[in-house]
């Protein structure tokens, strides 16, 4: 296993390694981990409800321990450890199947984004419940027709009064069937640009007039719903930031989304079983098969070394888009690369369901989509590298 | 075009209006939410219109006609990921009974197969299901009679077979032998395997007496193994090639309807390659299919064979891949048609030998062409 390249900083000085405290945190988390979980296991493949409750319980474990949300502000429930903190969790929790399940997104983005615009009393109640690991998120941005193109969207919020009323519908919201509160994205002005008039509420989703459906979905059976809202009504101090200042705030954070993912890390995980099982039957001596493996230990590997470099900005004050774009198309990459192998090395055994191949297939599938799809990054590198509109 | 092609495309055009009311896949749908995942009923009859018995001679019930044929009939069934066993049934267990077989095996089995009345399967490969890994079944004479024990992996529709050609050791060397699938002995366990279009199965057999007139004979069980393995794999070419051709459809389909930014996806730059790589590879896969099966008994079949099959699982596989980048979200459910063949796809490549060893075969096949 590869112990952790970061540090790269561009062009004067490359560290490979972590610190002697980073390290030594790395080995107590994967002890816990080994206690708490001790087979390896996709959480994706557990039914949404023994999901949810296992995670649950890990998670508030996790909190107790202070390794839910360390890189946050202490007076937000953080222990301001260095982010690397983060980073080596990101990497471990999705070694271990991502036991926080949805919960990952709330140390990633959602509380940051209550922490860079919430009020003193969305701060208090979200960010406490929040660090303590007990409320589960979902993020309602997609519509069905405002998928790529998601400041497109026409869910809309009206204000009454001291209220809002919501209308619209969302769809592949991951977790709705379990979640307290949807992070949602409304229109709260027709008339602007359509970057400029939406907004962002913070819904409890047991509000009247939220209805959360399953979609059939062949990946991941169960965590995709989608979500209608018919004359939900929401008091005023549930909407986050300025109105129609959504759109800024949520492209901020997604940046955070983007980067917080460990995706090569499960992949070189996938990878080393795959490793295991040609080892198992003595092929690790043909140069073909060692060849599959190192090409896609690589693409793992180039994608861990592009994030690092990444986060390392970040540690210095610069939230750079453009690195952040590379590491995920790498990131994309690195998935590919690892499934193919899968398939290419295990032959028919790759068929059967739940095979590595397979679950790694999976996730290169919907790597290529989830979060905004593959060539909506690709365009958004090409308008900087060119200087193009569009 | 030729007289030949005029038939064929009659053929195209009645298989293409046969499956189409049949099999469209609101049907498969239900088809393969049955306990056997096949429709008997269909496979009756592709029977009836000929298909089965196609290029079986017309002494053991069959019509006769060439690959040139067949190859229609396996294209239009890709095309509409029809659950029929007949990849199994006609091109490897009826083939290898046409190879190996003596005439009375020839006359006891072979009507069966053309008339539908009976399905068979070929057992031909170790646990692993790869052609290139020792066979893990054997048989052995035991107070005068044969006793097959051991397992075959990755057997297609087994489970709905009455018979099946084994391969398996027979001291140093491969044999054939017939299997009553029902014989005491024969276990069938069905495999949990993402392509819910077609079942496999690992079969085990233990102890299980093979008598004397189910022993095939030829003089050389591996040949007929490795040509078997040949016609299977460019038979899977052939409905991979219709399995294309319904992608670039479908997709093409969907991104000049899916509307982003106030434009047709398809519009976009990016979106348009992927459909014209999806072309590209539909295309190149149909010649090089249309190609082997035209070469069968050619000087060039073996070449032609390991081209067509590697091709093709690698094209149908990155296929998939692309049009299912290009619905996005909607890619993803059960409503939507283009995951059933991402998941047929990804079968079709491991079957019968994957990419990587129809290239071995055909570098093998190059040089010793050049060796001559
Ligand atoms: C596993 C998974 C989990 C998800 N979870 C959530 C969630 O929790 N919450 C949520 O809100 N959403 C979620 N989504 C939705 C996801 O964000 C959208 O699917 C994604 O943004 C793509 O939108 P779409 O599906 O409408 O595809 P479309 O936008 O219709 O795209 C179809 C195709 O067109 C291409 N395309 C579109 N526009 C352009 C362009 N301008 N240039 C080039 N190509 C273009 C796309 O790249 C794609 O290939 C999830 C999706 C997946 C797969």
């Amino acid at each position: 296993m590869c112990s952790g390249w970061k540090h790269v900083d561009k062009g004067e000085r490359v560290h490979f390694d972590y610190s002697d405290e980073e390290l030594s945190f790395r080995k107590e988390l994967k002890g816990f981990l080994d206690g708490e979980l001790p087979v390896y296991f996709e959480f994706f493949d557990l039914p949404q409800q023994e999901r949810f409750d296992r995670s649950m319980e890990f998670v508030k474990k996790l909190a107790a321990r202070g390794w839910l949300t360390p890189a946050w502000p202490v007076e937000y429930g953080g222990s301001a450890h260095a982010p690397w903190q983060q980073m080596i969790l990101s990497e471990e929790m999705i070694a271990h199947g991502e036991p926080r399940t949805g919960q990952y997104m709330n140390v990633n983005w959602i509380g940051p984004a209550i922490i860079l615009a919430g009020t003193p009393e969305q701060k208090e109640y979200h960010l406490t419940r929040i660090s303590n690991g007990n409320v589960v998120w979902c993020q309602g941005f997609s519509e069905p027709d405002a998928g790529s193109d998601l400041a497109a969207l026409r869910t809309s919020a009206v204000r009454d009064g001291d209220e809002y009323v919501i209308n619209g519908e969302k769809i592949w919201t991951s977790n709705a069937g379990v979640a307290e509160f949807c992070f949602l994205l409304a229109r709260t002005n027709s008339e602007a640009r359509k970057q400029e008039g939406i907004s962002i509420f913070l819904v409890p989703t047991a509000t009247p007039g939220v209805e959360v459906g399953d979609i059939d979905a062949v990946v991941h059976p169960g965590a995709f719903h989608h979500v209608v809202f018919t004359d939900v009504r929401v008091p005023a101090s549930c909407r986050l930031g300025p109105e129609n200042e959504g759109f800024t705030i949520v492209r901020k954070l997604l940046a955070n989304e983007r980067v917080g993912v460990a995706r090569y890390h499960r992949a070189a995980g996938y990878l080393d079983r795959v490793a295991k099982w040609c080892d198992e039957r003595g092929l690790l001596d043909d140069s073909s098969v060692i060849e599959t493996l190192a090409h896609a230990r690589v693409a793992c590997d180039a994608a861990r070394v592009l994030v690092y470099q990444v986060w390392d900005e970040r540690t210095r004050g610069l939230h750079p888009d453009e690195s952040a774009w590379v590491y995920r198309t790498a990131a994309v990459n690195a998935e590919r690369a690892v499934s193919e192998a899968a398939f290419k090395l295990m032959g028919a055994e790759a068929l059967v369901r739940h095979s590595h191949a397979d679950n790694q297939f999976e996730w290169a599938t919907t790597a290529g989509i989830a979060g905004g799809s593959y060539e909506m990054q690709l365009n958004s590198l090409a308008r900087v590298l060119l200087g193009t509109k569009g | 075009m030729g007289p030949n092609d005029e038939l064929a495309e009659e053929l195209r055009a009645s298989a293409r209006k046969a499956l189409d009311d049949r099999m469209p896949t609101t049907v498969l749908r239900q088809v393969i939410d049955t306990e056997d995942g096949i429709d008997r009923s269909l496979y009756a009859l592709a029977a009836d219109l000929g298909w089965l018995g196609l290029t079986l001679p017309e002494s053991v019930g069959g019509s006769g006609g060439s690959w040139h044929e067949l190859a229609v009939v396996l294209e239009e069934i890709g095309r509409a990921l029809a659950p029929l066993p007949m990849i199994a049934s006609v091109v490897v267990a009826a083939g290898a009974v046409m190879l190996a077989g003596d005439d009375e095996q020839q006359q006891r089995l072979i009507p069966g197969i053309a008339d539908g009345s009976a399905i068979a399967t070929g057992a031909l490969f170790g646990a692993s299901g790869r052609p290139d890994e020792p066979l893990a079944a054997r048989v052995e004479r035991r107070d005068g009679s044969l006793v097959l024990s051991g397992v075959s992996g990755f057997v297609p529709d087994a489970h709905v077979s009455s018979w099946m050609v084994v391969a398996a050791t027979d001291g140093a060397v491969p044999t054939l032998v017939v299997v009553d699938s029902s014989a005491p002995g024969v276990r069938i366990e069905r495999l949990d395997t993402t392509d819910v279009t077609r079942r496999l199965a690992h079969v085990h057999f233990d102890d299980v007496v093979i008598p004397s007139a189910n022993v095939l004979a030829s003089a050389d069980a591996q040949h007929v193994i490795d040509e078997l393995v040949r016609r299977a794999g460019v038979a899977i070419a052939l409905d991979s090639v219709g399995g294309l051709e319904r992608v670039v459809e479908i997709t093409v389909a969907y991104v000049g309807e899916r509307e982003q930014f106030g434009r047709k996806v398809g519009s976009f730059q990016a979106v348009k390659h992927h459909c014209a790589n999806l072309l590209v590879f539909s295309e190149t896969a149909r010649v090089a299919g249309r190609a082997a099966a035209d070469a069968i008994d050619g000087a060039r079949w073996v070449e032609w064979a390991a081209i067509a099959k590697s091709y093709s699982g690698d094209t149908y596989t990155e296929a998939t891949r692309i049009a299912v980048q290009c619905f996005g979200g909607v890619g993803f459910t059960w409503e939507y048609d283009i995951h059933f063949y991402m998941k047929r796809a990804r079968l079709s490549q491991q079957l019968f030998g994957s990419p990587t060893y129809h290239r071995q075969l055909l570098t093998r096949e190059l040089r010793s062409r050049t060796a001559d």
